[in-house]
């Protein structure tokens, strides 16, 4: 675990970047409408390149001495801080969807904040990711509105997509280590319990909007028990919340744990070493080697 | 004016080397070849991206990661340009994907062909490019204009590519032994395909060149790939596997062994090493996106799927 | 499908010019697509879409700077590769040094590449 709270502040967000824009640029050559798989594959470039960015400046501000390609492609599994959301194989289209928008909308919730950090390097480049992520929500809604209000298919897919990695979504905030630190130095404005509460909001609201606020009380199609890092289950008989959502005076909050929490400290899902192992292996194979 | 006399005064036309239009009157037999014609350039490049996109989960850099999704993007989106202006000659983009995932129509022998390792990167990035790119800027000259609109866009953008792949495998034959040997394995194992991308020996009568749509033939362009590119290997100490390759002052062309055209026919006409696999995968994709063609085509503003 | 005919402007004083086309099924997807479709190497600064058979241009949301991507894009523009004829030309003599650099018989240096050689074969074919 980075011991500086700026490293795993960058590295958290990094890891974030890189493993899903790994992910979505395995739809680059053949996703759905042709077009579309230019689009979305802009946005795959959007987040490696952010992630790149990120990388630079842990090694540029002497926090490693690892470099940027070291640091991407050079690290232990245990080593990487990104959330399980991200980690998760692209499934269908739906799901592909469905984890952009969740993503994207919680990303912009973190990067508001970040843009305000104390730390003047990562508030400037923060605000340049911001310029590019605008596009990458106007993608994410247009696709929420042509699939909730479309033919029934669609709207299952994509409600499907969202039942399935709202808990996982939620755990992009779960809190990171030394993030008392990180909050009281300014570096994160506020804690990512806040960020998460402001994004449940918004989420909330616009999946009302559209009739899909059942994602969050429906979890997925059949009844699975899914486990908690707090060690709660839904008892049977009972809607089966998303792990760690409650509703209270007609708002969602978060309450108690996450579905796939760890993902901050390093320990991943089954989904993450078989990344890994693509990912990492060639630059592994070769050390030293310049390509 | 009758049929054949159409077509004869619009003939004089290609042989004075005026530009066709979209909307110009054009003998059936002008109209299907370039449709053909685009459409196979069209789905090449589609395919084309299946062999390169293996390679960005695994790329050894960032640098490289990017730049190689930019550029299996820029490959779908030749595509997007081509099928749009094979639409405009008369055939549906869903009828053409259809044809193409269900085995109907053909694309380039080079992507038939597997990937083994990043050595095989560099040969696609810039020998397979390379050649490509021979054959595309020759087609700035071709007659149909809304063709040679899509090359004045696609030359640059292949240009870069080129470039691109030509850095990697500078890298690779500057690097370790073991970086060195893996490019010039995958020379050994791609130069055949090569030196059948640029096709069979030319027909006395080629209905591309009669209509203009081409305007060399195949001999001279892979002449002027092996002029381009094969000092350049000889320089980096990278042997072709090929003994009878060699410049030919006194001709003042190069020569060469010819390849086994069995195999070729044998690939185009869908019997490559990778080619049911490929087909298979696309159409896995397409099919199961059917849903998403109806989402499109439920918008009350999208009409029928078409 | 409907085919959305695609407009640009190089330069903020320029006419809409038509740049291509893309298939979308309405106006706001035209606009999210046709981005990235025609837009994404930096080809102009403003962008605008119009249906075939309609007459009403929609014009992009997007700042200038915006199309083309804010961040570092040098890795798909040409002049960060200005240098490979260069390191080419390092390289071949670094082999040539090691006695690598093979030797067959190649076309005299300055010989151009296009087969101009080639056309009284090719005018057999007309």
């Amino acid at each position: 675990m980075p011991e500086d709270p700026r490293l795993m502040l960058l590295l958290a967000l990094a890891d974030d970047e890189l493993i899903l824009g790994h992910r979505h640029s395995e739809w680059t050559g053949w996703a759905p409408h042709i077009e579309e798989d230019l689009a979305f594959s802009s946005i795959a470039q959007d987040e490696m390149a952010h992630a790149r960015l990120l990388y630079r400046l842990a090694h540029e501000s002497g926090l490693s001495n690892r470099d940027e390609d070291a640091l991407a492609l050079g690290r232990e599994p245990q080593e990487y801080v990104n959330a399980w959301l991200c980690e998760r194989p692209n499934r269908d289209w739906g799901y592909t969807l469905a984890r952009q928008y969740l993503y994207d909308t919680a990303d912009a919730v973190r990067l508001e904040v970040l843009a305000e950090s104390s730390w003047q390097e990562l508030a400037e480049l923060v605000k340049v990711m911001q310029l590019e992520e605008k596009y990458h929500l106007d993608h994410a809604r247009q696709w929420f509105s042509k699939l909730a209000d479309g033919p029934a298919e669609g709207r299952q897919r994509f409600s499907d997509g969202l039942s399935a990695a709202i808990g996982e979504a939620m755990a992009l905030f779960e809190p990171l280590p030394h993030e008392d630190q990180l909050v009281a130095e300014g570096l994160m404005p506020r804690s990512n319990e806040q960020l998460l509460a402001e994004w449940l909001g918004r989420l909330g609201e616009e999946l009302e909007a559209a009739s899909l606020d059942f994602v969050l009380t429906r979890h997925g199609a059949t009844a699975e028990m899914v486990p908690t890092s707090s060690g709660d289950m839904p008892a049977p008989g009972e809607d089966l919340m998303v792990p760690g959502l409650s509703r209270r005076d007609g708002r969602w909050v978060h309450e108690g744990g996450f579905t796939g929490a760890g993902g901050r400290r390093g320990r991943h899902s089954e989904d993450f070493l078989p990344l890994w192992e693509e990912m990492t292996g060639l630059y592994r194979a070769h050390p030293g080697a310049k390509w | 004016m009758t049929y054949d006399e159409k077509v004869a005064e619009f003939k004089a036309r290609i042989d004075a080397r005026e530009k066709i239009e979209a909307g110009d009157w054009m003998p059936d037999e002008y109209r299907l070849s370039a449709l053909r014609f685009i459409e196979m350039h069209a789905n090449s490049e589609v395919m084309g991206a299946l062999p390169e996109r293996e390679w960005i989960p695994r790329a050894p850099t960032l640098k490289r990661k990017l730049s190689l999704t930019a550029k299996v993007q820029d490959e779908v989106g030749h595509g997007q340009i081509l099928y749009r202006v094979a639409e405009d000659l008369g055939k549906s983009r869903e009828q053409m994907f259809d044809d193409l995932v269900n085995g109907r129509t053909k694309f380039h022998n080079v992507f038939h062909y597997p990937t083994f390792t990043w050595g095989d990167v560099g040969v696609i990035g810039w020998l397979i490019d390379g050649a490509a790119l021979v054959n595309q800027k020759a087609l700035l000259d071709s007659s149909y204009l809304p063709y040679v609109r899509a090359m004045r866009r696609i030359c640059p953008e292949e240009s870069l590519h080129l470039r691109h792949g030509e850095e990697l495998v500078l890298e690779l034959v500057s690097g370790t032994d073991e970086q060195r040997r893996m490019f010039q394995e995958a020379v050994n194992r791609w130069w055949q395909p090569i030196m059948h991308f640029f096709g069979p020996p030319s027909k006395k009568k080629d209905m591309l060149i009669y209509w203009g749509i081409k305007t060399r033939n195949n001999e001279s362009l892979r002449d002027e790939f092996f002029t381009t590119y094969v000092p350049k290997l000889w320089d980096l100490g990278i042997s072709v596997p090929d003994e009878g390759l060699g410049w030919n002052e006194e001709k003042g062309e190069w020569d060469w062994s010819e390849p086994d055209w069995d195999e070729f026919w044998q690939v185009v006409r869908g019997n490559g090493p990778m080619t049911q696999v490929r087909l298979t995968y696309r159409k896995a994709m397409w099919d199961t996106h059917a849903w998403v063609r109806e989402v499109f085509a439920g918008i009350p503003d999208g009409g029928p799927g078409g | 499908m409907p085919v959305w005919d695609v407009f640009g402007k190089r330069t903020a004083g320029d006419d809409w010019t038509l740049v291509g086309g893309i298939k979308a099924p309405d106006v706001e997807m035209a606009l999210v697509l046709a981005r990235e479709t025609h837009f994404r190497h930096k080809e102009g600064v403003a962008y605008a879409v119009r249906r075939r058979g309609e007459e009403d241009l929609h014009v992009g949301p997007y700042d200038p700077d915006l199309l083309g991507g804010v961040t570092d894009r040098s890795y798909r523009r040409q002049e960060a590769y200005a240098g490979v004829g260069a390191k080419h030309k390092r390289i071949s003599k670094l082999m040539a040094e090691r006695g690598l650099v093979i030797d067959r018989p190649r076309p005299p240096v300055g010989r151009a590449a296009s087969g101009r050689e080639r056309k009284t074969k090719e005018r057999a074919g007309a």
